[in-house]
């Protein structure tokens, strides 16, 4: 109890302040709720508008795992490939890092042209957006691997294969993780960026397209819950990737230890 | 005189003959090496940093090939398992606790499981860390590292024992203790060892027979038999420990001046 105290505490009271202050900036300088909506109206506005959050939350969760999963298959498994080879590495790799540094927001259009608006647009864009991180850390944890352990096991007429599966995959988690807790986010942010651009509502309404929608019509209260709402689901992501990487590593990673400071 | 290693009594498990390895065109690492380790022998290889004796190591495993000139292994040749290495670091599996550490070359032998956990439990006995089977890496100590990482190599059974600076990065103390221990291991399971080492201490209380490498291209200078066959801790300090300790001190200076 007293480690959960300590832990959530900091963050709680810097909260409290934060809210504090906007609370009283709201009121002191007399700001109309279209400019900056106080704390207390953007809670009001969740409750009332608790039906379309609720839709655009499990809307924008689906998109967000899909696109994470399909960025961890690919980027994986693209990472596995890479590291087989150092010509292909050397060929494919620098057209990876050419990808991400395309704009997310500027191809998701192409996307929407190409499989329509819906929710396989979306999950593109949170696709392309989450990928790299994965596929980078991945082959950075497959390919640096302790030279000597290697030798060992070839030593023993182990070939490529067991290699790969005593050594190298083993060796990649703690880089994969760190990939996915990056990724997790991005995910959550790709696909309210596509949401944005595909613009569907009713029953397919994401967050996304309830902050493009409200924003429209300045309902500025419903723009901050939704970006609320989209916070708490990213950081509900990578606290589950966090969970995740301490159930599998949590014995003997050093991340993972309750390392006194 | 060339006849000499056939006519000896001891089967030869390494012959290295007229051995030369170079990185490039300018850089020879070692030149002209003629050297014969027979079965149950513990030669030390000693020479100054950078001379080869690491690169001659891992030749004699396999692990690289010589430019020109010959390593044998006569016998133990192509089986697996009959080589055992241990490097200077213990490069054990942070992922795996010691005794799965000490599987870990048994997995690659398609040794049945239940097997594979009673021969690595035999073996971190025989290296004084019974109780230690589930602790990881991180919770042993630099020492207790390096017992697992011999453990790992002990338990294939080797017929030939290859170790390359094994106790250089240990503190004393911890490296007189791993020296009696390792000392006993080898004697009482008769192992051929080929031991690299930069301590002229260490390679005359371990070893049966100091070969002196010189510098840069590496050379054999001299090799010099160790006269006794009892150790114990006084010994580093009788008089004819110190004696043979110096001529192999002079020897490592004469090789480092011939370059």
């Amino acid at each position: 109890m007293k480690r959960v105290v300590e832990l959530i505490g900091p963050p709680l009271l810097v909260l409290l302040i934060v809210v504090g202050l906007w609370s009283l900036a709201v009121r002191v300088l007399g700001l109309p709720a279209f400019v900056l909506p106080g704390p207390a109206r953007v809670f009001e506005t969740a409750i009332v508008e608790s039906e379309r959050l609720t839709t655009g939350f499990r809307n924008t969760l689906i998109a967000s795992t899909v696109g994470l999963a399909a960025a961890t298959l690919v980027g994986v498994f693209g990472a596995v490939i890479l590291s087989t080879s150092r010509v292909l590495e050397r060929a494919l790799y620098p057209w990876a890092v050419v990808l991400q540094t395309v704009p997310a927001v500027a191809v998701a259009p192409l996307f929407v042209l190409w499989v329509g608006p819906g929710l396989v647009s979306v999950v593109l864009v949170a696709f392309i957006i989450a990928v790299f991180p994965i596929l980078a850390n991945t082959l950075m944890g497959l390919v640096s691997t302790d030279p000597a352990l290697i030798d060992l096991l070839r030593m023993q007429g182990a070939g490529r294969v067991a290699i790969f599966r005593k050594i190298r995959l083993p060796n990649s988690l703690p880089y994969f993780f760190t990939g996915m807790r990056i990724s997790a986010g991005l995910a959550v942010i790709g696909t309210i960026v596509g949401e944005m651009v595909v613009g569907r509502g009713g029953a397919e309404a994401g967050l996304g397209y309830y902050v493009v929608f409200s924003a429209t019509q300045l309902k500025t209260d419903f723009v901050f819950a939704t970006i609320i709402v989209s916070t708490a689901l990213g950081i509900a992501f990578f606290l589950a990737m966090v969970g995740l990487s301490s159930l599998v590593m949590g014995r003997w990673h050093e991340s993972e230890l309750r390392l006194d400071r | 005189m060339v006849a000499a290693s056939e006519i000896r009594a001891d089967p030869v498990r390494v012959s290295i003959r007229d051995l030369e390895k170079r990185f490039s065109q300018d850089v020879v690492a070692l030149r002209g090496i003629d050297l014969d380790v027979e079965e149950g022998e513990f030669v030390s290889l000693v020479g100054p940093s950078g001379c080869g004796k690491s690169t001659l190591l891992r030749l004699v495993a396999g692990l690289d090939h010589p430019t020109s000139g010959k390593v044998a292994r006569p016998g133990i040749d192509d089986v697996p398992g009959s080589v055992g290495f241990v490097f200077q670091d213990a490069h054990l599996l942070p992922w795996r606790t010691a005794r799965r550490n000490v599987e870990l070359l048994l997995e690659i032998q398609n040794i049945p499981g239940e097997e594979r956990r009673r021969r690595a439990q035999e073996a971190l006995a025989r290296v004084g860390l019974e109780g230690f089977e589930d602790a990881y890496p991180r919770q042993l100590s630099g020492g207790m590292k390096m017992r697992v990482s011999l453990a790992r190599t002990l338990v294939l059974d080797p017929q030939l024992f290859l170790l390359d600076e094994p106790f250089g990065a240990l503190d004393e103390i911890t490296r007189e203790k791993l020296n009696d221990d390792f000392l006993e291991l080898t004697r009482s399971s008769g192992l051929t060892t080929l031991f690299v080492t930069h301590s002229v201490t260490e390679a005359v209380y371990l070893s049966t027979r100091v070969v002196v490498i010189s510098d840069r291209p590496g050379t054999v200078v001299d090799e010099i038999p160790v006269p006794f066959t009892e150790r114990h801790r006084g010994l580093r300090n009788t008089p004819e420990f110190v004696k043979t300790c110096a001529v192999v001190s002079e020897t490592l200076y004469r090789g480092m001046g011939e370059r």
